[in-house]
């Protein structure tokens, strides 16, 4: 790896505004992914900053790694190198034409921040991500997170418009347009989502934005075994019944979730919280590893059954709407073994994560990845895809898998095809861990066998050097390397952190 | 061409799969749009097996390779530009698995659009991209130009119901890119080439999602003595954030073009209608209903018509998808538009056509997707006088520049083709259409899939350049 000299740090640092360069042992610290930390620290707060950084950076062959609040970095395989972390300060609404229900805004705007101001008009934008609102536009982006929501408005890629990003040779180019149709051109922005910033720098994006539902429910619904869960969705599949979200929860998960808020039924000062999240976070760097803290610390505890599986039914529409869900998911759901049907009820001040949540448990469930992680960092927390259809088969491989390697496992269903998959070792010494790595590389193939794929979300650093998070490749790399050697040809955007080592 | 490669694809295909006299090529070198190009061999693939061995052959000899569906594209994407093998899907044409459980179908590139509804409806599930030409368009081409149709306003277009494809690259590999699953690890592939014109790859088979059919629908036909009112009616359901499952304009001219062969029962004597529908649960639509004849009648709506049943609502979407089809009855050829703009700029829009129709001596008819904004402005010329065809150029050139000005696209749902490649400029920068190159560059470096699409061939700056004058002794009149 180079050694930057002090005169290249000094062209650095007059690239960006005054105290926005960094080389201070903590900032660096701070910006550590899996035990790596960059050479400096540098905050572009201007689209012109962002070009200039990455010319620079590719005159100078020095690695960059994007980021917007640095929480996702967890994400992805260690950087093969990695000399300057590029924060994307860029936080304007560019326009926002409510009356056309479209949106352009800059990269660095918080999620929350940025639903806040659209919920004046009674819109918002139905991203997410497991770390709530507190993530930036562009990480979410560039990670292609989703949420609950996703079952009702599906991901980015549904409702991105447009979008504009610096390549890895510091250009600024565009794709896409800010109408809500629009073919003229490829879909270079549907390559950005969770690209991983291995093809630019995302710094500004369009969307569509959506009308807020005038009245929401949310529905817990219980059961004895999985397969009466999964026959309740099914249920609710081929009904004419349109829920806005539908997650299934482990008993095992249920435990992990309600084990989050150690102040029990106490309800937390903001002030505490941020002491915990603080020293959390202090705790991880220690380690080595990724800062990723999420939400971790709220109260009270979500009180899920711990028997049992819980699926929480998202309802939305006018008044008559919600109430038919109500009136008809009810008998559904005992038709379907429930032991208990409750709706949930509405949030306490002041930690919901997102504007549009309409009780506390969302909130938990959607960070359900990122906290398992955090609570029991011994683990790994694997996404995957996978059909309705194949839940019940794939949820008994996985068992096996896990039973088969003494690991405890946790699994979130998310109704559109996902299941995010705890696995959790007895601890992180050597032989654990091996059976981890044993287990994820099973999982990938338990998954093949479903036609589906995984990888791994979240898992200690140690666990990365064993395993690819990102799975076996598939003969799609190829084509994939193509393209990254056309928008970064020296390979200094976040490499070696994507799919296939990309 | 070499007559080599003709006996070749012979060998390969066997000689019925095989077209190459003149009197056979000319019946391939049209599409929907104004443009001209005659392939020099055209060929009928049963299998990605013979789509791999023509594009062996094609790589052999270094001819370009263009696909083709059922040829109703209106943007020039299914033509030959420059010659060479033309690959024609009608053949292709299985479904190939239907998995009601997981919503999903499996579809061969030539199957009929409307032919996926069709195996699945039985069931309550439906195939949600909608062209008007969908009882013939198939899905190889709408894949190529991420179609988009009327309902698309509340489902969403082409690209976000496909996800997987199998393709064959112009190496002649054949790939598989994201599948039954959602969120593929590594790029999007599927979303990139979703759209992507037939340039990067040849579409042999689609994995497409399956939606659950709506409870209750509800059609609607607003009656205006005036174009405005009815703009300013789509802007402020717009606003309202009312999303109908379609919003579909026809100004007065169009609707009497289309009365005159449809007989659907619009009113002769009005300056526009609007067709709005809604579905979804009975309940939802009942108050959406409301809300949407409570602004109607806040802006002038001379009447609102509600459609007593499926028969009167089947009329009344007859009448609009065959609008093209009954234009064609009266003029020797039109040339239909695809711009869009933000929904808030549709009156001053429309007022802005009407402007640019007088300049040029042409009357525009206006029929499209209002609630989306976007825009078929359809321009009535004769192809045999080569002054009008240069003015309907012309003007449309103008309509684009308009829909640009105001932040909008020059293309919704056709594509780019030919037809408005040199149309770019104005809305890429150099730098965005070098980025676009260099996908082309990745995937197709050879550049022999579908040439001379997508990307301008002047160093443009956004003028518009009249194309040269099409027309040959076999153009249809």
């Amino acid at each position: 790896m180079s050694h930057l000299q002090d005169a290249t740090l000094a062209k650095l640092e007059a690239l960006v505004d005054a105290g926005n360069f960094f080389t201070d042992a903590q900032s660096l610290a701070r910006c550590t992914i899996d035990g790596c930390a960059p050479r400096a620290v540098v905050h572009a707060s201007t689209v012109e900053q962002v070009v200039e950084v990455v010319r620079f950076a590719a005159a100078e062959n020095l690695a960059v790694v994007p980021h917007g609040n640095f929480q996702q970095m967890g994400l992805g395989a260690p950087p093969a190198r990695y000399d300057i972390a590029l924060r994307v300060g860029l936080h304007r609404v560019l326009s926002y034409d409510p009356r056309d229900l479209t949106l352009s805004v800059e990269a660095g705007i918080q999620l929350n921040a940025l639903n806040q101001q659209l919920r004046e008009q009674r819109q918002f934008l139905p991203l997410d991500s497991h770390f709530g609102g507190f993530a930036t536009i562009g990480g979410i982006l560039a990670t292609n997170s989703s949420g609950p929501l996703r079952h009702a408005f599906g991901t980015a890629r549904d409702f991105l418009l447009g979008l504009e990003f610096v390549t890895g040779e510091g250009v600024r180019t565009k794709s896409g347009g800010r109408v809500v149709k629009s073919v003229a051109g490829y879909d270079i922005h549907k390559l950005m989502i969770g690209s991983l910033g291995t093809l630019g720098v995302i710094t500004s994006a369009n969307f569509r934005t959506f009308p807020l539902p005038p009245v929401t429910a949310t529905h817990l619904v219980r059961f004895p075994a999985l397969d009466d869960a999964l026959a309740f969705r099914r249920a609710m599949a081929t009904s004419p019944l349109q829920p806005r979200a539908l997650d299934i929860l482990s008993p095992e998960a249920a435990r992990l979730l309600n084990s989050i808020a150690p102040g029990g039924a106490r309800e937390l000062s903001k002030e505490e919280i941020v002491q915990m999240m603080e020293r959390e976070s202090k705790a991880r760097r220690e380690r080595g590893e990724s800062e990723s803290f999420g939400m971790t610390f709220r109260s009270p505890a979500p009180g899920f059954s711990e028997k049992e599986w819980t699926v929480l039914v998202g309802t939305g529409g006018n008044e008559q709407v919600v109430e038919r869900h109500r009136r008809e998911l009810e008998p559904m759901a005992h038709a379907a073994r429930a032991t208990a049907f409750e709706q949930a009820r509405p949030p306490r001040e002041p930690f919901t994560q997102l504007v549009e949540d309409d009780c506390m448990e969302w909130s938990y469930v959607r960070t359900f990845s990122s906290v398992a992680f955090h609570l029991q960092p011994a683990a790994a927390v694997l996404k995957i895809s996978v059909l309705p259809g194949k839940f019940s088969d794939f949820l008994k491989a996985s068992k096996g898998i896990a039973g088969q390697h003494e690991l405890n496992s946790a699994a979130l269903l998310r109704a559109a095809g996902v299941v995010y998959l705890a696995l959790v070792p007895s601890s992180l010494e050597e032989g654990p861990r091996k059976r981890l790595a044993q287990a994820c590389n099973d999982i990938f193939a338990a998954a093949q066998n479903a036609d589906g794929h995984a990888v791994i979300e979240f898992c200690p650093s140690a666990l990365k050097r064993g395993v690819s998070v990102w799975g076996p490749p598939r003969a799609d790399l190829a084509l994939m390397r193509n393209l990254k050697n056309e928008f970064d040809p020296r390979g200094i955007l976040s490499p070696g952190r994507f799919y296939g080592g990309i | 061409m070499d007559t080599k490669i003709i006996r070749e694809l012979e060998a390969i295909l066997g000689k019925q799969s095989v077209l190459s006299a003149r009197e056979d090529l000319m019946m391939y070198e049209y599409d929907g749009s104004i443009e001209v190009a005659r392939p020099d061999v055209v060929v009928f693939p049963r299998s990605t097996q013979d789509v791999v061995r023509i594009v062996q052959a094609a790589n052999r000899h270094q001819v370009p390779i263009t696909g083709r569906g059922a040829g109703t594209g209106l943007s020039g994407g299914a033509l030959a530009r420059q010659g060479g093998i033309l690959i024609v899907f009608s053949r292709m044409n299985k479904i190939l698995e239907i998995d009601l459980e997981n919503q999903r179908a499996v579809v061969q590139p030539g199957v009929v659009n409307l032919d996926i509804t069709r195996a699945v409806e039985h069931a309550g599930y439906f195939f949600a991209p909608d062209p008007s030409s969908q009882k013939s368009c198939t899905i190889g081409g709408n894949v190529a130009e991420n179609a988009g149709g009327p309902h698309t306003l509340l489902y969403g277009i082409t690209t976000n119901h496909v996800t997987g494809l199998e393709v064959v690259l112009p190496s002649g590999e054949v790939l598989r890119v994201g599948g039954k699953t959602l969120d593929t690890p590594g790029y999007d592939l599927t979303g990139l080439l979703v759209g992507s014109e037939g340039t990067l790859a040849i579409v042999t088979e689609v994995t497409v999602k399956l939606t659950r059919l709506p409870e209750a629908t509800k059609t609607l036909l607003a009656v205006y003595n005036s174009v405005d009112d009815a703009t300013e009616t789509v802007a402020e359901i717009t606003a309202r954030a009312i999303t109908p499952a379609a919003c579909e304009f026809m100004d007065g001219w169009t609707l009497r073009v289309v009365e005159a062969w449809v007989h659907a029962g619009f009113p002769l004597d009005s300056a526009a209608v609007l067709l709005i529908e809604v579905d979804g649960l009975r309940e939802s639509i009942e108050a959406q209903t409301a809300e949407i004849i409570d602004v109607c009648n806040l802006n002038h709506a001379r009447e609102v018509r509600v459609a007593k049943d499926a028969k009167e609502r089947d009329l009344l979407w007859k009448g609009r998808k065959n609008a093209f089809g009954a234009v064609g009855r009266i003029s020797p050829s039109y040339y239909v538009q695809d711009g869009v703009i933000p929904r808030t700029k549709l009156p001053a829009t429309l007022r802005e056509i009407d402007v640019i129709g007088k300049k040029y001596s042409f009357e525009i008819g206006n029929i499209f997707h209002a609630g989306d904004g976007n825009l078929h402005p359809i321009i009535l010329f004769d192809p045999r006088d080569r002054g009008q065809y240069e003015r309907a150029v012309a003007a449309a050139g103008e309509i684009m520049a308009h829909c640009i000005a105001v932040g909008g696209s020059i293309t919704g749902e056709h594509g780019v083709g030919f037809e408005k490649s040199e149309l770019m400029p104005l809305m890429f920068t150099e730098a965005d259409l070098e980025a676009m190159r260099r996908v082309r560059h990745a995937l197709n470096p050879a550049g022999l899939l579908n040439p001379g699409k997508i990307f301008p061939f002047g160093k443009g700056c956004g003028e518009v350049r009249v194309r040269p004058f099409p027309v040959t002794s076999s153009t249809p009149l």
